[in-house]
């Protein structure tokens, strides 16, 4: 990255300017975009998007339970990063890790709670990790990259979520075929902090704020995380201080893995009760890269960027019953957050 | 080609959105009754989620102020079912069986909305289920391309393995069998019901195994097997309305399951409040599936055959065993 002296690093705004900047940006392009397609006025939208996803208690409820898997794939992708490595494959990782909750969830049935819940929670996060940790061996083995490897795993898992689906996991009982399993038993399920209520926050979010906590204690507050993150700096300094760069790409995958494994345990065993062909339609994975992109690969950071796309998720939905506008829209105000904080260069005040 | 695709799709959601929006734009100030409609797919994928957008269009007409929102995934759902009903929405049509277990979950709560969900078998105080004879589909399929093969081999291929496909190809097989035993069916699932490669591929795979007539029945996909089919100048039977325009000169006609009718005919009996607690069953007798115009030259003896088939199966005298 070139040096620049802007005045932002003068006043130290570093952390939170380029991700407002972007997403204001991300809003102003949205709305030219509003102005051509449709003869809405983009204001009026936007603040039935922003009402929609912050703007009462329920649109918060909804707002946080979106925002729970892709805090995870963020943190799925921010793992890997801060060892040096790009996991585009944290889609993959989440269905396996899907696939691994519904069946311990679901084969494993009639095991008292305290046991079976962690035991599904666990079988999420190991899937995930050991499809993560693919990446890494073929990596290590062959040099292959991993732009490449992880983002053709995650067709893989698509291709073996549909044949679990139709073959062995395929719901039995039921008087319609359909590709989905059996409804996850409720002794391996998430319940909601407020069951008799319309509020359907789970106690997933408590999962996912140790999840942060684990993260930042092990990447800024443990020895191997600062092995990790020198390997992810420069592995040859690495190497030459005694690290096993080898070990350490493994450990980053696996970690990375295991987050969006559970992510994806997490939103089958809590949210959608049962795995289906159309469990995924929603790219939790690629979401989780914006997460961490604009979440700058911290924990709080991922967060408050969660929060944020997963308001997006839950407004663009209302978005589109009250104002007509399409949801898709909201993907593409992600799409250019995206790219206004990856391109955040161009926004650098240059002195003459 | 792919990006021609995706001009034309550019170009409908834009139509789409100017659509709704003009729509919306046009009220009307006696009181008419608010219909929803949640999409599991895009509304132009010139299938399932079209034909049921289709149907919305024809509540419209009946006088109903209508929305709908597409794309909806599984864990947007109940959202979706909650904010329609929190909108004041008096019916909410689901597209497909996938919503059942948010439906069961927040129909309760809003005991004065009607829900109709299609291909499910979910029965509640205000919920009803709506299935198409899909069968019937296939068993129109299969006559057809029983009478119009030359090389004695015909093919099916099916996208999702799901009740209501599998059920189109028990069909196909018993209709080409109705009209002539000896003909060789072959039929292939594709496991999807967006991958238009898969289906293409097996398309012409089966082409290789001497399929001159081939019918699909896989959603979207559908438009692969309507390529090949093209491609390898053989015959195709289309399944959706708007397909022959993939394959002008393959297509014989097109076998419309169209849901639209199916939309229209439960609205009617909600606004006539006779809504039973049955599963309500529609096809060839509803109007549901039907036949275009030929596109190709067909003999006079097959469009009689055809018709004589068609007329039975509406007075429910063909039975088609789907267990």
């Amino acid at each position: 990255m070139r040096k620049s002296n802007s005045i932002i690093e003068k006043y130290k705004l570093g952390g939170l300017f380029y991700p407002i900047l972007a997403i204001l940006a991300a809003f102003i392009a949205g709305s030219i975009l509003i102005l051509l397609i449709s003869t809405k006025n983009p204001i009026d939208v936007y603040s039935v998007l922003i009402k929609s996803a912050f703007g009462s208690l329920k649109s918060w409820d909804s707002s946080l339970v979106k925002a729970i898997p892709f805090i995870f794939t963020g943190l799925s992708f921010a793992a890997a990063k801060r060892c040096g490595i790009v996991n585009l494959g944290a889609d993959g990782q989440f269905m396996i890790g899907a696939l691994g909750g519904a069946l311990i969830g679901i084969r494993l049935n009639g095991l008292p709670i305290y046991l079976h819940l962690p035991l599904t929670l666990i079988a999420g996060f190991l899937f995930g990790a050991i499809f993560g940790m693919i990446v890494a061996l073929l990596k290590i083995k062959f040099g292959a990259s991993e732009l490449i490897t992880s983002i053709m795993l995650n067709y893989i898992a698509a291709n073996i979520i549909g044949w679990a689906l139709t073959g062995p996991m395929q719901e039995k009982s039921a008087v319609l075929v359909n590709p989905q399993t059996e409804l996850i038993p409720p002794s391996a399920s998430i319940g909601r902090l407020f069951p008799a209520t319309k509020f359907t926050l789970h106690y997933g979010i408590f999962i996912a704020i140790i999840a942060l906590i684990f993260f930042y204690i092990l990447i800024w507050r443990s020895s191997v995380g600062y092995q990790l993150r020198v390997v992810g700096i420069n592995p040859s300094a690495g190497e030459y201080a005694g690290i096993n760069k080898n070990r350490m790409i493994l450990l980053s995958m696996f970690i990375a893995g295991g987050f969006a494994g559970l992510g994806g345990c997490i939103e089958i065993i809590a949210v959608q009760g049962r795995l289906m062909n159309t469990s995924f339609s929603i790219q939790y994975g690629f979401t989780g890269i914006a997460v961490a992109l604009v979440g700058n690969n911290t924990p709080l950071g991922i967060l408050l960027s969660g929060i944020f796309f997963g308001g997006l998720q839950a407004g663009a939905l209302r978005m589109q019953i009250l104002t007509g506008i399409s949801s898709s829209m909201s993907q593409v105000i992600q799409a250019f957050v995206i790219l206004f904080f990856t391109g955040r260069d161009m926004f650098r005040i240059k002195k003459a | 080609m792919k990006k021609l695709n995706r001009i034309a799709v550019f170009v409908l959601v834009v139509l789409a959105v100017f659509a709704i929006t003009s729509i919306v734009a046009a009220e009307s100030s006696e009181k008419s009754y608010k219909v929803a409609l949640i999409n599991e797919g895009a509304i132009n994928d010139m299938s399932w989620n079209y034909t049921a957008y289709l149907g919305l269009m024809k509540c419209e007409e009946l006088g109903a102020e209508v929305a709908y929102v597409e794309n909806i995934a599984i864990s947007d759902a109940a959202d979706a079912l909650r904010a329609f009903a929190d909108e004041g929405y008096d019916v909410i049509f689901c597209s497909g069986y996938t919503f059942m277990d948010s439906v069961k979950a927040v129909a309760p709560d809003y005991p004065e909305v009607q829900f109709f969900i299609i291909n499910s078998t979910l029965v509640m105080d205000n919920v009803n289920s709506i299935r198409v004879a899909d069968a019937e589909q296939g068993f129109l399929m299969g006559a057809l391309s029983a009478l119009m093969t030359k090389s004695g081999t015909i093919g099916f291929v099916g996208g999702l393995n799901i009740t209501p496909i599998i059920n189109g190809g028990k069909g196909f097989e018993q209709g080409a069998a109705y009209v002539n035993p000896e003909v060789k069916t072959i039929i292939n699932m594709t496991g999807s019901g967006d991958d238009v490669d898969a289906a293409k591929e097996l398309a012409l795979a089966m082409i290789s195994q001497g399929v001159d007539v081939i019918s699909p029945m896989a959603d979207q996909a559908s438009l692969g097997v309507m390529q090949a089919a093209e491609e390898s100048s053989i015959s195709a039977i289309a399944s959706g309305e708007g397909m022959q325009k993939i394959a002008p000169n393959a297509t014989i006609v097109e076998i419309v399951k169209d849901t639209s009718i199916a939309y229209e005919a439960a609205y009617k009996s909600f606004l006539e409040g006779n809504i039973t607690d049955e599963i309500l069953y529609m096809g060839v007798n509803y109007g549901v599936i039907y036949m275009s115009d030929y596109f190709a030259d067909i003999p006079e003896e097959v469009k009689a055959e055809m018709e004589d088939i068609m007329a039975k199966l509406a007075a429910g005298e063909i039975e088609i065993s789907i267990d």
